[in-house]
């Protein structure tokens, strides 16, 4: 590779670098969002349930979004855009019932509660809505 | 209150691992303290020794205080731990007080070159099933041990990095070794002053299947001794579970400086995460600490850093930790414990912090 090649390579990789591509899908949202900041042992993990929510997996995370035990955290939604106002959102951002922001030890990156807005605006791909079970 | 209490113990609650910064400020290894040859929970001779050497004010080391004998081949302990302090968790602050652990162990030899060890007592209880969950065996192992070379089998914690005692420590939060990371597996392991290696196999807990580790996997950590004050160690760890498979890969580093009494030591990984159903991430941990031994005391001044995702700006965790400890006697522990949290340095979301003193009693 010549050295006018890898300065456009490097330029490309640098101009990725800060874009949000993430997919805006359960599974993603579970895996690297939701287990990693909710899903501490002594917290949302499955071993836990504080509450009654875990969400150390895809599955579980569709149960505690979906209240089956719980106060419900996504609204069920027809249309599109979904509306981004949910118990989820309220919890992350502001506080629960209880006068506590989720997660309890450190707030979420603004960056992470962006995506998750836009994922339940956007339909909230991966989760299934109680009605269309 | 109530639920305010449930609350901090669920994000504060702690076991028992060994100090890391013993290791070449007191010895060259884990295991010249510790029965364990990844270190943690029981003492050996070189250990006891230890605690009440560093103590403040002594006392017969040994469980009971030597009080009640045993025969030769047990060997008991436990430890129990509470703080109370100040939590801020970046929208109001409020004084706490929880209970951490209460864990008993205990070590079989069973003949010259077997041994089973068991850790057991309390745990956090899963919601709505107290009763059934309050307490548990955490780990439990059966091992077989001839000059360095040790054969584990059973329930433990996968041998990986630091080892840090403190488990919000980013490098064992997000680095593969979260608290109650314990899975069942097999380890081969081996420890000399020069160098060691410990390679785990490990499995979903089949009797547990609300384990904290969800994936089957596999460890591998060595480290060599380039100097009696300085390792340098490799690392490597693969998990996959039902929803996506995470590759860590790092290093760890350590150097005592002992004509100032001060210990550096620092882990640094890349995790690469796959989600099956789509979409990938990597990530960087890191974490830094320099650890100052004076009389009875130990100061840990620590740097964290986490970046869940190196393509999306804002979304890097950085922590400072502050923790002195005074041992006051040989069982005894005071710890006070501090932390300023932050999210892309106070441009990514608020800020965070807690102020513990911390009570800590070995058995």
């Amino acid at each position: 590779m010549n050295p006018r090649s890898r300065i456009v390579f490097l330029a490309i990789g640098l101009s990725a670098c800060g874009t949000d591509d993430r997919p805006e899908t359960l599974a993603y949202i579970t895996d690297t969002i939701l287990a990693p900041t909710c899903a501490l042992a002594e917290c949302h993990s499955a071993m836990t349930r504080e509450f009654n929510y875990a969400f150390d997996t895809v599955a579980l995370a569709q149960q505690a979004l979906d209240g089956t035990d719980a106060i419900r955290l996504i609204a069920a939604c027809d249309a599109r855009p979904c509306s981004g106002d949910s118990y989820l959102i309220t919890v992350i951002t502001d506080r629960d019932g209880y006068g506590n922001r989720m997660p309890y030890d450190s707030a979420m990156p603004e960056e992470d509660v962006q995506l998750i807005t836009d994922w339940i605006r956007d339909g909230a791909v991966g989760f299934v809505q109680p009605e269309a079970r | 209150m109530k639920m305010l209490v449930i609350l901090v113990v669920a994000v504060i609650a702690d076991t028992a691992h060994a100090y890391p910064e013993f290791q070449l400020s007191r010895d060259q290894t884990c295991s010249s303290c510790h029965l364990s040859p990844a270190g943690g929970e029981l003492l050996g001779e070189n250990g006891l020794d230890t605690a009440e050497q560093i103590s403040q004010w002594g006392g017969a080391p040994e469980a009971f205080y030597g009080k009640l004998a045993m025969p030769s081949w047990l060997v008991v302990g436990g430890d129990f731990r509470g703080a109370a302090g100040l939590d801020n968790e970046g929208l109001k602050s409020e004084l706490v007080e929880f209970p951490m652990q209460a864990e008993a162990y205990a070590e079989a030899a069973l003949g010259s070159h077997f041994s089973l060890h068991v850790t057991a007592g309390a745990r956090p209880p899963q919601y709505g099933n107290t009763a059934s969950t309050l307490f548990s065996s955490r780990e439990h192992w059966l091992i077989w041990e001839r000059d360095g070379l040790f054969i584990r089998a059973g329930r433990f914690m996968p041998v990986y990095g630091l080892r840090l005692a403190e488990h919000p420590d980013y490098d064992r939060r997000y680095g593969g070794t979260p608290l109650y990371g314990e899975a069942y597996g097999i380890s081969a392991e081996y420890v000399e002053r020069a160098w060691e290696l410990h390679a785990t196999g490990f499995i979903r807990d089949p009797l547990l299947p609300d384990s904290v580790e969800q994936g089957n996997g596999a460890a591998l950590y060595a480290e060599t001794r380039v100097a009696t004050a300085t390792s340098i160690g490799l690392e490597g760890m693969f998990v996959e579970d039902r929803d996506d498979a995470r590759l860590f890969g790092g290093m760890t580093a350590k150097h005592y400086v002992s004509s100032a009494g001060i210990l550096l030591e620092m882990e640094l990984q890349g995790v690469h995460q796959k989600v099956h159903a789509g979409g990938t991430e990597n990530q960087i941990v890191g974490y830094a600490l320099a650890s100052y031994f004076y009389k009875a005391f130990m100061v840990d001044l620590g740097v964290g850093y986490f970046n869940e995702n190196i393509r999306v700006t804002a979304v890097d965790r950085e922590a400072i930790d502050l923790n002195i400890h005074w041992f006051s006697t040989s069982h005894l522990e005071l710890i006070l414990t501090n932390r300023i949290q932050l999210i892309e340095l106070g441009r990514g979301g608020s800020g965070s912090g807690y102020s513990l003193l911390q009570f800590h009693y070995r058995l």
